[in-house]
């Protein structure tokens, strides 16, 4: 029952709740790197790494840092803060292993 | 050093900007919780219409605001609900009045999908369930005595809101109950009285001590059962009630004869406490 | 540069949406009425007009490597504030704006603005480029949700103005691309036209 749970929040992140055709968010950088395949590829890479650790941490600092502390009202600063942290680990974790992925700075 | 400079650059900068947060945090807390208190109030006023003031009641795990009319009778019941629909959880809020039938519901909260599911919010698909009572809750195609058309191409959302309306009458039940006994406490003067109940191997008797309406103290007088089930009963039943102060509770576990009798004694001495409640102090110890 | 273009660099030469195509997400999403897209245009200008002007403030403390995290640190920080302001004064609009109101943290157009502008100039005039390029955003977003919203809805700012039949297309994301390409094509055209004529 559990795992039929997971996969279902699994299939309806990629398609009932797709980031940007239902959501709308992440249009900027959508826009910008669809232009070439390569490109595309990379981007799409580093967002799922991204994506996927910045979740799962700001979901133990929401609920084991901020919440105990009633500090709710900082997740703002703290989850863009981790974010901007994670983007530039895994950028340069891609640079170094499949490098040419990445041409542009990620973002 | 250079490294610990700019850490510290950092830091101040992250701590003004923490405080500077913080101080607009704690100005702006009360206006917004002032807020939702009136939004809640608002969302329970319009499901169940009459009432003018809310009781919150909390019991064990579980929670329920009584609603109150102009002349403080009681009108019905608010019951928060939730139950886990397509998306994840549905949460809703069902109006009951103190007949039983459906005086308003609201969908508080839902993932359901977009254009399908979403469409339980409708008042389309809400308003069916007004004035209906439990025995009316199901879908019409499952169910014959179902009083409910489901959404097309919806129907786990549907069945979804469908659950969450039967566990709203579980919580009406559980409320209704749970103040029932709170009353009847109420009506009991102070003292302590005895009861007697049927245990496994013969009679049980205890004396119950009540105070200030709340049973503050059981005390065993005499029983006969076997000793291993008595541990059990004995280790489970009194501390449950005394924390609970519901003197309706579930027997224990591969106990279920002895403490039925335990309960049983106890109910009884609610009894006697309650008749003794109209007329002159109780017998004494 | 004179201050004066700086401030209307933002409006039209260099308008974040048009020329410079950032900052779409939250004007696709949230410009179904002209309301709900102005409210999102004032948040979004002061947000980018106070983190542009306290990073130009700061910017002689940051060295490089900690630009990123203090740009962070200040862009979330005013977006907490905006926020917070807005549950506890305009709840309905902060409801209607949902989630929008926190992604403003990480804004393309602010954190472009910062990185590229706020960070080498003064602080005057980056505050007059904040607000220039904010009360640019602010412009267009409010035009493409008053044409949303007029055409798909048959409203204006909520009072009805009905002609006829709405076409419910400009009020679903489809609509919101159509209407921007449009803009955006019109505004190539001004330019390709200014072109021209100097050629002439």
């Amino acid at each position: 029952m559990n795992e039929l749970n997971l996969f279902s929040i699994f299939i309806s992140g990629m398609i009932i709740n797709n980031i940007v055709l239902i959501w709308f968010i992440g249009l900027c950088s959508f826009l910008r790197v669809s232009v070439s395949l390569e490109a595309s590829t990379g981007m799409g890479i580093a967002i799922i790494f991204v994506t996927t650790i910045s979740s799962a941490v700001s979901w133990i600092v929401y609920n084991y840092l901020l919440k105990p502390y009633n500090l709710e009202f900082l997740k703002i600063i703290v989850f863009v803060l981790f974010i901007a942290l994670f983007i530039q680990l895994v950028a340069r974790f891609i640079k170094k292993n499949i490098p040419g992925l990445i041409k542009s700075s990620g973002n | 050093m250079d490294l610990l400079k700019k850490t510290l650059i950092l830091a101040l900068i992250a701590s003004i900007a923490a405080i500077v947060v913080t101080v607009i945090y704690l100005n702006t807390k009360p206006v917004i919780y002032a807020h939702n208190e009136a939004e809640f109030f608002r969302i329970q006023k319009s499901i169940l219409k009459g009432a003018l003031k809310f009781e919150e009641i909390i019991m064990q795990d579980e929670l329920c605001y009584m609603g109150y009319d102009s002349a403080g009778r009681k009108t019905g019941l608010v019951l928060p609900v939730s139950s886990i629909g397509y998306g994840g959880k549905v949460e809703m809020m069902i109006g009951i009045d103190m007949a039983g039938i459906i005086t308003g519901l609201r969908i508080i909260n839902q993932n359901e999908t977009p254009g399908l599911g979403s469409k339980i919010e409708k008042s389309s698909f809400i308003s069916q369930f007004t004035e209906l009572t439990e025995a009316d809750i199901d879908l019409k195609k499952e169910n014959p005595a179902g009083k409910i058309d489901a959404i097309t191409a919806a129907t786990i959302s549907s069945r979804t809101v469908i659950n969450g309306v039967k566990n709203g009458f579980n919580l009406y039940n559980n409320c209704i109950n749970y103040t029932r006994k709170k009353e009847v406490l109420n009506r009991i003067a102070a003292g302590t009285y005895r009861g007697t109940g049927e245990g496994f191997s013969g009679q049980i008797v205890v004396e119950v001590v009540v105070a200030e309406n709340k049973i503050t103290a059981i005390k065993i007088i005499r029983h006969q059962e076997t000793e291993q089930y008595w541990t059990k009963v004995k280790s489970g039943i009194p501390g449950k009630i005394l924390k609970s102060q519901n003197i309706e509770i579930d027997t224990v576990t591969g106990a279920t004869i002895t403490s039925q009798g335990l309960i049983d004694a106890i109910h009884n001495a609610i009894e006697a406490g309650e008749e003794a409640g109209d007329s002159p102090p109780p017998m004494s110890p | 540069m004179n201050r004066f273009r700086i401030f209307t660099n933002g409006l039209l030469k260099e308008n974040p949406v048009l020329v410079l195509a950032t900052g779409l997400c939250p004007l696709l999403a949230v410009s179904v009425t002209a309301i709900n897209a102005l409210c999102m245009g004032i948040a979004t200008a002061l947000v980018l007009a106070f983190s542009s002007t306290t990073i130009s403030i700061l910017r002689r403390l940051t060295p490089e490597q900690l630009r990123l995290p203090v740009s962070v640190v200040v862009i979330s920080t005013f977006t907490t504030i905006v926020d917070l302001v807005m549950s506890a004064y305009f709840p309905v609009l902060h409801r209607a704006l949902g989630i929008f109101v926190p992604l403003i943290a990480v804004n393309c157009i602010i954190m472009n603005r910062t990185e590229v502008f706020a960070y080498r100039n003064k602080v005057l005039d980056s505050m007059l480029d904040g607000l220039g390029m904010g009360l640019g955003f602010l412009f267009i977003i409010l035009i493409i949700g008053s044409l949303r919203e007029r055409s798909g809805n048959g409203t204006f700012f909520s009072s009805s103005q009905f002609i006829g039949y709405p076409a419910i297309i400009m009020v679903l994301p489809p609509g919101a691309f159509i209407a921007l390409g449009f803009l955006m094509g019109l505004a190539q055209w001004f330019r390709n036209r200014q072109v021209t004529d100097r050629h002439e």
